[in-house]
């Protein structure tokens, strides 16, 4: 279990890895040992540690096994939040996470992400997210070390993120680690389950829109573990069984696999390895749906990652991780009618190492060092028009380009006395593409004071570089959406940014409140010309424009957990504002998604030990966006006469309205002591059925037959049901 | 068929009814009224200037055609003056909106202002153009070309580039119905391009027209070419990429403008126009 806090006699001394091992030193003698994680149990015992000494440890979660554990202390959780040194990091369990409703009932690690402070959500429905005023690209997601460039299927209403193969996901916000870069807001790293399985495990759920799967198997006890996953969505199966002449030629899949190999005490090897693809395709329609049996498309999208990864342990004071991964991402539209056609290509491939060494130069002084390095192989996106349409869609197609990014790092931390924590690092990362070479130092500082056993303050600041951007002109993101790297006339993104931090626990409730205010300024952004359409075209390096931002706020967080009520409550108010010379005649404008005010209220009650209710309610201050605000006319381009040209505010000036939002779950679970274990979900989406608007549009009042403006929304009341189970 | 009926029954009903209520929106700050002023040479009318007032969003003008919609928003008795080459030349008013002045009465490539005082609203506007050279049609032909499932037409424009400068140009294609060309609510096809490195030389330039309803053998189309200025080119290039209507896909922007305190653009280019056929 990767992200687990080891304490040492009340004070943390380790994060666990990715293979769930950590390393801790410790003075001869007795001591007590504990391991804590958001949704489990927390572990504690004592040892007598003369030499090097192997622990292990197993978490068990707190919602499975509430008759058979003596919970030591659910608030030791919030001690570790006081006293580690690390600042704006949330840990999420796949349990907590599947037992909040879901939008058609699947579970769905970015959606929870979405709720967390700090964390702003874009378009309704889709996978963006924005970390503290940063725009949605500027978040790295991975996927056991490997980058995910798209993460959803069915443009982005699903996450590609199968709940029953994950581990533990930790965002990470600010506070940056000098082995964390790539990207300017947030790190979201997602692990699947690994370890040792002691037997075999199935798990799996049967939904309204797609079913999944999960498998674990001990090829050798506690040395080979098998793990299989996969899914499908299947609407267009059930609608063809139901009526064959109704037939939607849409489907996603995702299969995942996972080795994990435990060499012996000293060496831990992994391969983990993910395949998705989204299909539109119309020829699998029968004849009699097809219409005119001319016409044909095809879209495919799909993502691959692999990663194989070696944990090497020499001794208690030295840590070794390294990953090797593979990342690839395309798409395809093939379009056919007629004797014309169009065809729309893009692809990225990674290769990646990542190297970490920790080294224990005392008990309580630690150096990190190491090396990442990230080889982008990025194919010409093209857009081909054959036939009369070549005309007048002409055919483009961008630079294919190869891009390397380097980093080597180095941090120190160090109790400077008994209240002070100090964590120093710093970071050279450097961007090679297109002839030209960006470096770029990033600092990072943690500090984090002792205030009472129960509260502590924390400041850090951190120094990030970004050398891809993603190429997007529409206000949301779309499939067909090119990841591409900094030239010879696009530098690199950066961002500096402050925070300052108070924590305190409640032992007595079981919870503990989290303050904190940051300050972002942001250099280099991208953004497209005025009048930029990139859907018919696959030609934009000319277009692109580099200007700069800054964002602020604060974030409240109020978080429990307890025996049968865990949940939390957030609250972020920020600004978030851009600046490019080309837009907005060169004056500064709100962010598209500058949010005011964003309030999650999330919790999970066990009504009794079969029953559980959750809920989440949600309020979002409107985004931003430019609407018509008047028209005039002008002599037609012959002369011969008017037409109207709209007048619009400027860039993001009005916000649309407020939106919240209300869901509902119910789970009924099977009897605990059944070794069949299974849960019914009932969820409802949105249940006052209330429009989350994204647009401001103007139309026809039926009614009064006037000109009005209006806010169309997207997504209404969802109720679903899924069938869980597990054994 | 009845099993299909109830299917698509079943399927719009349950989505229909968790489609939420549109939320309405006030309180939107609309553009203020202000004076709109374009302009162009036309053969047979000399530089005429439309001097209008812009309206906000929601009002019903929006959903006049042409001809009513210049006189709904036509302003009339306003002062309209062309200055340079030391000289002040008066706009006389045609009919409500349109002013008009000799060609003649204009020096090419001599800078000239405008200004647009409109005593009745209390305001006024001034903006500052080149007057460019004309360039005439030597050739001009449109050939019927079969799409997809209409036919277009592939219109070939043969001129001569103005040597020792760079120039932009503007083709544009309308068709025309049985009232004429003047006031019609057919849409306007323009074609944009530069002369690139054919300085001083004989181009040739072909390109699709495009229209809702397509081109026919026989159709009669007007096709005019013009000499503009990069500001102008710039309009129309905001012209041809506005895509109003799917504003939550892109970035709405506004018309670039040369117009001070006011809309539109001044912009002094002559139509050379000609009324062809479109050949098989």
């Amino acid at each position: 279990m990767p992200f687990a806090t080891i304490v040492l006699d009340s004070t943390p001394v380790a994060t666990s890895t990715q293979a769930g091992t950590f390393n801790f030193q410790a003075s001869p003698g007795v001591h007590t040992v504990s391991a804590t994680f958001i949704g489990y149990e927390i572990f504690s015992d004592r040892f007598n540690l003369q030499n090097d000494t192997t622990i292990r440890i197993q978490l068990k979660s707190s919602v499975e096994n509430l008759n058979e554990f003596v919970v030591v202390d659910q608030a030791n959780f919030a001690k570790d939040v006081i006293q580690d040194n690390q600042m704006s990091t949330i840990s999420l369990s796949p349990r907590e996470m599947s037992m909040l409703p879901t939008i058609a009932g699947e579970t769905d690690v970015i959606k929870v992400a979405q709720l967390l402070p700090g964390v702003t959500k874009g378009f309704e429905g889709t996978n963006d997210y924005f970390v503290r005023g940063g725009d949605a690209d500027q978040n790295l997601v991975l996927l056991d070390g490997a980058t995910v460039y798209n993460t959803g299927h069915l443009f982005g209403f699903l996450s590609v993120f199968n709940p029953d193969i994950l581990g533990d996901v930790q965002l990470t916000s600010g506070g940056f680690t000098a082995d964390q870069g790539g990207r300017l807001s947030s790190i979201l790293d997602i692990k699947t389950l690994s370890g040792q399985a002691d037997s075999v495990e199935v798990a799996g759920s049967i939904g309204i829109i797609a079913s999944r799967i999960a498998y674990r198997q001990p090829i050798k006890k506690d040395r080979l573990t098998l793990s299989l996953g996969g899914r499908r969505t299947y609407i267009d199966q059930v609608l063809r069984t139901i009526n064959a002449d109704v037939q939607i030629p849409y489907f996603f899949y995702d299969v995942n696999g996972r080795l994990d190999y435990q060499h012996n005490e000293k060496h831990n090897f992994y391969f983990s390895t993910y395949y998705g693809a989204d299909v539109l395709d119309f020829s699998r329609l029968d004849e009699s749906q097809r219409g005119n049996s001319d016409f044909n498309s095809n879209f495919n999208l799909t993502n691959s990652m692999q990663t194989v990864g070696w944990n090497f342990t020499p001794n208690s004071k030295q840590a070794l991780e390294a990953t090797l991964s593979r990342t690839q991402y395309d798409y395809t539209l093939n379009s056919s009618f007629e004797g014309n056609s169009i065809d729309l290509f893009g692809a990225i491939e990674d290769y990646a190492l990542r190297t970490k060494w920790t080294q224990f130069l005392t008990q309580k002084q630690k150096l990190t060092f190491g090396y990442d390095g990230i080889l982008h192989g990025i194919s010409p996106s093209k857009f081909i028009t054959t036939g009369t349409i070549n005309d007048f869609i002409p055919s483009s197609q961008s630079r294919g380009l190869e891009a390397q990014e380097h980093a080597v790092f180095v941090q120190y931390d160090r109790p400077i006395n008994s209240l002070l924590q100090l964590k120093v690092g710093y970071r050279q990362s450097m961007g090679i593409a297109d002839g030209r070479a960006y470096l770029n130092p990033e600092p990072r500082l943690a500090l984090r004071y002792t205030l009472t056993e129960s509260s502590s303050v924390k400041f850090s600041y951190s120094r990030m570089a970004q050398y891809l951007h993603r190429v997007s002109s529409s206000a949301v993101s779309l499939p067909t959406d090119i990841w591409y790297s900094i030239t010879r006339d696009i530098k690199p993104q950066t961002a500096d940014q402050i925070a300052l931090g108070y924590t305190r626990s409640f032992s007595k409730i079981k919870s503990y409140v989290s303050v904190e205010g940051y300050y972002k300024y942001m250099n280099n952004l991208t953004e497209y010309q005025e009048g930029t359409n990139l859907l018919l075209t696959a030609s934009f390096e000319d277009q692109l424009l580099q200007g700069s931002g800054y964002s602020y706020g604060t974030e409240f967080l109020f978080r429990h957990e307890s025996k049968r009520f865990q949940g939390w409550a957030s609250y972020t108010l920020s600004w978030t504002n851009r600046k490019f010379d080309g837009l907005n005649n060169g004056r500064e404008f709100p962010a598209k998604y500058d949010r005011r005010h964003s309030v999650s209220l999330v919790g999970q009650f066990d009504l009794t030990e079969r029953w559980t209710f959750s809920a989440i309610w949600e309020f979002l201050s409107g985004s931003r966006f430019t609407p018509i605000v008047g028209n005039y006319t002008i002599l037609n381009p012959s002369g011969t006469g008017v037409e109207l040209v709209p007048i619009y505010t400027d860039r993001n000036a009005v916000g649309v309205s407020n939106s919240h939002r209300l869901d509902l779950g119910l789970i009924f679970k099977s009897k605990p002591s059944a070794r069949f274990k299974s849960e019914w979900h009932f969820s409802v989406y949105n249940v006052y059925n209330r429009a989350t608007p994204a647009s401001i549009v103007v139309r026809t009042n039926p009614e009064t037959g006037n000109l009005e403006y209006i806010q169309p929304a997207l997504f209404g009341l969802i109720p679903s049901v899924a069938y869980h189970f597990r054994f | 068929m009845m099993k299909k009926l109830w299917t698509y029954i079943f399927l719009v009903s349950i989505l229909a009814s968790c489609i939420p209520e549109d939320l309405p929106i006030e309180n939107i700050p609309q553009a203020e009224s202000r004076l709109v002023v374009s302009s162009a040479i036309q053969q047979n009318l000399g530089v005429v200037v439309t001097v209008t007032r812009s309206i906000n969003a929601l009002d019903d003008a929006t959903r006049l055609d042409p001809d009513d919609l210049l006189a709904e928003l036509a302003v009339s008795g306003a002062d309209v003056q062309f200055l340079g080459n030391n000289q002040s030349i008066t706009v006389q008013e045609l009919f409500p909106g349109v002013y008009a002045t000799p060609v003649s009465s204009l020096s090419p490539n001599v800078e000239y202002e405008l200004r647009v005082n409109d005593a009745e609203r209390g305001q006024s506007v001034s903006a500052s153009t080149e007057f460019l050279r004309s360039v005439p049609i030597l050739i001009v032909e449109a050939v019927a070309v079969k799409a997809t499932t209409d036919s277009l037409a592939e219109v070939t424009v043969v001129f001569s580039d103005l040597p020792g400068e760079e120039n932009w140009y503007l083709v544009s294609v309308q068709p025309i119905g049985e009232s004429g060309p003047l006031l019609s609510d057919e849409d306007v096809f323009a074609h944009l391009f530069t002369d690139d490195d054919q300085d001083g030389q004989q181009i040739t330039e072909s390109f699709i027209a495009l229209d809702f309803d397509g081109y026919d053998i026989g159709d009669t189309i007007l096709v005019a070419l013009s000499n503009i200025s990069k500001g102008y080119y710039d309009f129309l290039d905001a012209r041809e990429n506005d895509q109003t209507g799917v504003e939550f896909l892109y970035e709405p922007y506004n018309y670039p403008s040369n117009v001070n305190n006011g809309y539109g653009y001044f912009s002094l280019h002559t139509l050379n126009s000609r009324i062809i056929t479109v050949q098989p």
